[in-house]
């Protein structure tokens, strides 16, 4: 118990040196402190995305509108009473390619605009290798099929041979120097799948697991450009707008915030059985669609093929459905432009010394529900952003530091208001008090100043207000008194700059009286009141006005 | 020979023309992987031309969609392209290092990957024609079942590595343990198992007195016999973890009244033999032995998609001494063909019902036996066999 209270002594005393130094000094120095932590941060550490990603998360999913899905987009999905129907006949998945093939040409012959496959057809089914055969002819028919590519991590790379000339469908650009880049990924095994269109299906969670943005273009060593599967699908659909995406994602290739739709499943999904059914020549079990014009994904939404994500917009998203608003902000050019870093950190920093100057000129009470209000427009602002389907303006930096930094600076100045209204340093010194009267009443930033007033010309004087400084007190006419209490050497030798303080902020200097001998608390205060009462006349101000 | 030439060029030509153009066109040798149907048409609902076995010869025309027009012998039709085995052109890229060999994170796809999984289905079939002590008949029909649920297998899509075949005195007791052990260790959550059983059947008086029923394996006499209690114990790692099983006993009880071997009827000309042999301790008058089903029973209910199929306690399993056990054929003919053109739905109690009414029909007027009665253990609506289409 001793030795917590000597620590908790301890604190108290660095905390109340802390409330003596110099207010310039302190905000300054709390500014310079954050402005550096706000660079480290956005730059080096980001320990603030921590909060920052389940914010967006939260705004995305709470979005009021978002962009509608394209109306060609549509999901022949192999979900589980797929599963369940197919496996009858054909086993559990992966089925035969056979069954593959069937529905291929069942919708070619629809023509589609494209067909994109979200299925790696990576390795030989040596069961049926019957299948295989009849889906490569079904392919090397197909006009419009898109196939799944994965690219394995980069660090791979060299224990390669796959360069451009085996997958020319999967490189938007070739290398500059001639095809040198060895790529690790997942190749297709059959002849006719290699030689379509490609797209990287990869997919690119955040830290936290959690899928926000995508890559649309991989840049080579050799200056070739891998494309995404949104890319590929956009080249064979509009070919010029491809030219100015892969310009553009290419000088700068970087991860970009994906556009959600505003569901996690907002695109139409037909049953895969019943495409099957119905080329099969049988009834299916609910209306197919017609294909003609549409662009298919053929992909998977059962449970047991495990092709679930937490994304921005669900806890548990299909990959199809990714893939599809992949596709769809390709083909209707929604890329979500972000902020950049510097553009984040320097608007946090300036908010930091919008509140530092504030806090100097005017007072911390100006700043009164600031802590409420002004993250709260903040994140408003980011929220209201996110509608445009444009633009992302995070400013989760800025918020999280003004939180903060309000309320560092908040615990400064309650330290500093301890400081300032505690017993003043006498030394054996006598003690004089001099009464201030001010019309219509004290504010906060008026002991603020008086406070600094203190701090510059009579440091060892002290602030005695009524009702302990309580600016809002019940009885509102207390507000109008103040005293300054301390050695009288120091009040009188401040007396002209005091004077011309107070009376700038409104107030007037009663006589200042020196006090026979050292007073208890008590005695001051009714010191003070005795003080008060020469001063005092009526305010021009009725206590009801004052009141309300 | 010239008049099939010309056919096959005809309508090699007349597909060109119809944009159909054959990706395939003409390749000859190819052989099915299963029994299957050659339809007049690439539908499922199409009229059946003929049936063709697992193994035979034909010549591609074409593939379109997932059906291949094919022309075996002098009929041609269209099968579905999955029955056959005709390996796909590869890709550049499928022969080259890829990376994947290589250390590193993994990568995160969004999609769903179309792997073949020949390692999920596992086929252990265990066959005893013969046994060392040769004290008892032999079962001549035993090689045939081996042929038969090899047949099985196949279409269930276990591939060969994945099959396992025990026979005569590669069947010993230890090696049937053994055996199933493996198998316990090799099938993971959410594989198919077939597993089949022909040999004597057997049942005796244990220790303490009470009647056990189970198989013969080839040591014979009481060391080689299998009884359903150990068979049960033997099962149920299976029994936990596989998606589908399917468990064919073609042994069983004495055929009271029948000769051992060699009597005939009017339904067929193969000589009939009961899978059945008394060793040990005979039961006590009366006493009746504890089916599989009700020592598999003793371990919790069986799963959703667990199928027995076997004689019913105490009836006799028979065989035709040249074609094999009658379950055995009769499972394997249902199960391609017969069962789908029969009835309407695919389950398991369809197929019990098919094998039924052919061991019926063998047996029907039989001057020695009764037709025996098969049992089904498990789900009865579990599916085994393809969904039956409406034909045109």
């Amino acid at each position: 118990m001793g030795f917590l209270q000597r620590t908790a002594d301890t604190i108290q005393a660095r905390l109340g040196r802390l409330g003596a130094m110099r207010s310039a000094r302190v905000i300054g120095t709390l500014l310079l402190a954050f402005c550096i932590w706000i660079l480290l941060d956005n730059h080096l550490l980001h320990v603030s995305t921590g909060l920052a990603e389940p914010t967006y998360d939260l705004m995305v999913r709470s979005r009021l509108r978002a962009a509608p899905p394209d109306p060609r987009i549509i999901v022949v999905d192999i979900d589980e009473a797929s599963l369940e129907r197919m496996g009858r006949e054909f086993g559990r998945w992966p089925w035969p390619r056979d069954t593959l093939a069937t529905v291929l040409d069942h919708i070619e012959a629809q023509q589609p605009a494209a067909i994109i496959w979200d299925i790696l057809f990576s390795d030989p089914d040596r069961l049926s290798p019957g299948g295989d055969s009849a889906f490569d002819a079904a392919v090397m028919r197909s006009r419009r099929s898109h196939f799944s590519v994965v690219r394995l991590p980069e660090s791979a790379d060299r224990n390669s041979e796959i360069r451009r000339p085996v997958l020319p469908g999967l490189w938007a650009r070739p290398g500059a120097a001639g095809d040198t880049a060895t790529v690790a990924l997942i190749p297709p095994f059959l002849a006719s799948v290699a030689a379509a269109p490609l797209g990287l299906t990869n997919a690119y969670p955040d830290p936290d697991g959690v899928i926000r943005r995508h890559q649309p273009v991989q840049p080579l060593p050799d200056g070739g450009v891998l494309q995404s599967m949104g890319l590929a699908v956009l080249k064979s659909l509009q070919p010029e707008a491809w030219e100015a995406r892969l310009q553009a994602a290419a000088v700068s290739p970087r991860r970009e915030l994906i556009a959600w739709r505003k569901l996690s499943q907002d695109y139409p999904h037909v049953p895969f059985a019943d495409v099957f059914d119905l080329a099969e020549g049988q009834a299916p079990q609910a209306r197919v669609p017609s294909f003609a014009g549409r662009i298919v994904l053929i992909g998977a939404t059962a449970t047991a093929l495990h092709d679930f994500h937490p994304t921005a917009v669900s806890a548990r998203q299909g990959g199809v459905d990714t893939l599809a608003t992949l596709i769809d902000n390709e083909l209707n050019q929604r890329v979500l432009a972000e902020l950049p870093a510097w553009a984040q950190s320097a608007l946090a920093m300036l908010m930091c010394l919008g509140i530092t100057l504030l806090v100097r000129y005017r007072s911390l009470s100006a700043l009164d529900g600031a802590l409420i209000a002004l993250p709260a427009v903040l994140l408003g602002i980011s929220f209201a952003s996110l509608h445009t389907d444009r633009v992302f303006l995070d400013l989760h930096l800025a918020t999280g530091s003004v939180v903060i930094f309000l309320t560092v600076v908040k615990l400064w100045a309650g330290l500093r208001r301890r400081h300032w209204c505690g017993v003043p340093v006498l030394d054996g010194r006598p003690i004089a008090l001099q009464p201030i009267l001010a019309e219509p009443a004290w504010t906060d930033a008026g002991h603020n100043r008086l406070m600094t007033l203190l701090e510059r010309h009579a440091p060892d004087c002290r602030l005695l207000l009524p009702g302990g400084g309580a600016s809002r007190a019940d009885w509102a006419e207390f507000r109008r008194f103040a005293a300054l209490v301390g050695p009288p050497d120091q009040l009188q030798a401040a007396a002209p700059a005091l004077r011309q303080g107070v009376t700038g902020l409104g107030g007037t200097l009663g006589v200042c009286e020196i006090l026979p001998d050292i007073p208890d608390r008590g005695a001051l205060v009714a010191a003070a009141l005795a003080a008060w009462l020469p001063l005092a006349r009526p305010s021009p101000n009725t206590p009801q006005e004052a009141s309300s | 020979m010239i008049r099939l030439s010309a056919l096959r060029s005809t309508l090699v030509c007349l597909l060109a023309a119809l944009g159909a153009t054959p990706a395939a066109a003409l390749i000859e040798n190819v052989t099915t992987n299963r029994a299957i149907e050659l339809r007049a048409d690439k539908l499922p609902s199409a009229s059946v031309i003929s049936n063709l076995t697992a193994g035979a010869k034909l010549t591609v025309l074409s593939l379109e969609g997932g059906w291949a027009l094919v022309e075996a012998g002098r009929q041609q039709g269209w099968v579905r392209a999955g029955a056959l085995q005709m390996p796909a052109g590869t890709s550049g890229a499928a022969g080259m290092a890829s990376g994947r060999s290589a250390p590193g994170g993994p990568a995160v796809a969004l999609t769903i990957r179309s792997l073949g999984g020949p390692g999920s289905r596992h086929a252990l079939l265990i066959a005893v024609g013969r046994y060392a002590d040769q004290e008892g008949s032999a079962l001549p029909g035993a090689a045939a079942d081996r042929e038969t649920a090899l047949q099985i297998a196949q279409t269930m899509q276990v591939a060969a590595r994945s099959t396992r075949v025990l026979a005569d005195d590669q069947a010993t007791i230890d090696a049937v343990r053994k055996a199933f052990f493996e198998l316990a260790g090799r099938a993971r959550e959410g594989d198919r198992v077939f597993i089949h059983l022909a040999a004597q059947g057997s049942q005796q008086a244990d220790a303490s007195g009470a009647c056990a029923a189970g198989l013969l394996m080839h040591e014979g006499g009481r060391g080689g016999f299998l009884s359903h209690a150990d068979l049960a114990q033997m099962l149920q790692p299976l029994l936990r973890r596989t998606d589908k099983l399917l468990l064919v006993i073609d042994a069983g009880g004495a055929a009271a009244g029948a000769p051992v071997a060699g009597w005939t009827n009017v339904n067929d000309e193969g000589a009939l033999r009961s899978r059945h042999r008394a060793v040990g301790a005979p039961c006590p008058p009366g006493a009746r032995p504890a089916a599989l089903a009700d020592e598999l029973a003793r371990g919790g209910p069986l799963s959703g998609e667990t199928i027995i199929l076997a004689p019913l306690a105490g009836d006799p399993a028979l065989e035709d001494e040249a074609k094999g056990g009658l379950l055995t054929q009769f499972t394997r003919d249902c199960l391609l063909r017969d069962a789908r053109e029969a009835a309407t739905s695919g389950g398991a109690d369809t197929v019990r019902q098919c094998v039924q009414a052919k061991l019926n029909a063998r047996m029907n007027g039989d001057p020695v036996l009764r037709p025996p009665r098969i049992g089904l253990t498990g789900n009865p609506g579990a599916a085994l066999m393809p969904p039956v289409r409406s034909g045109p």
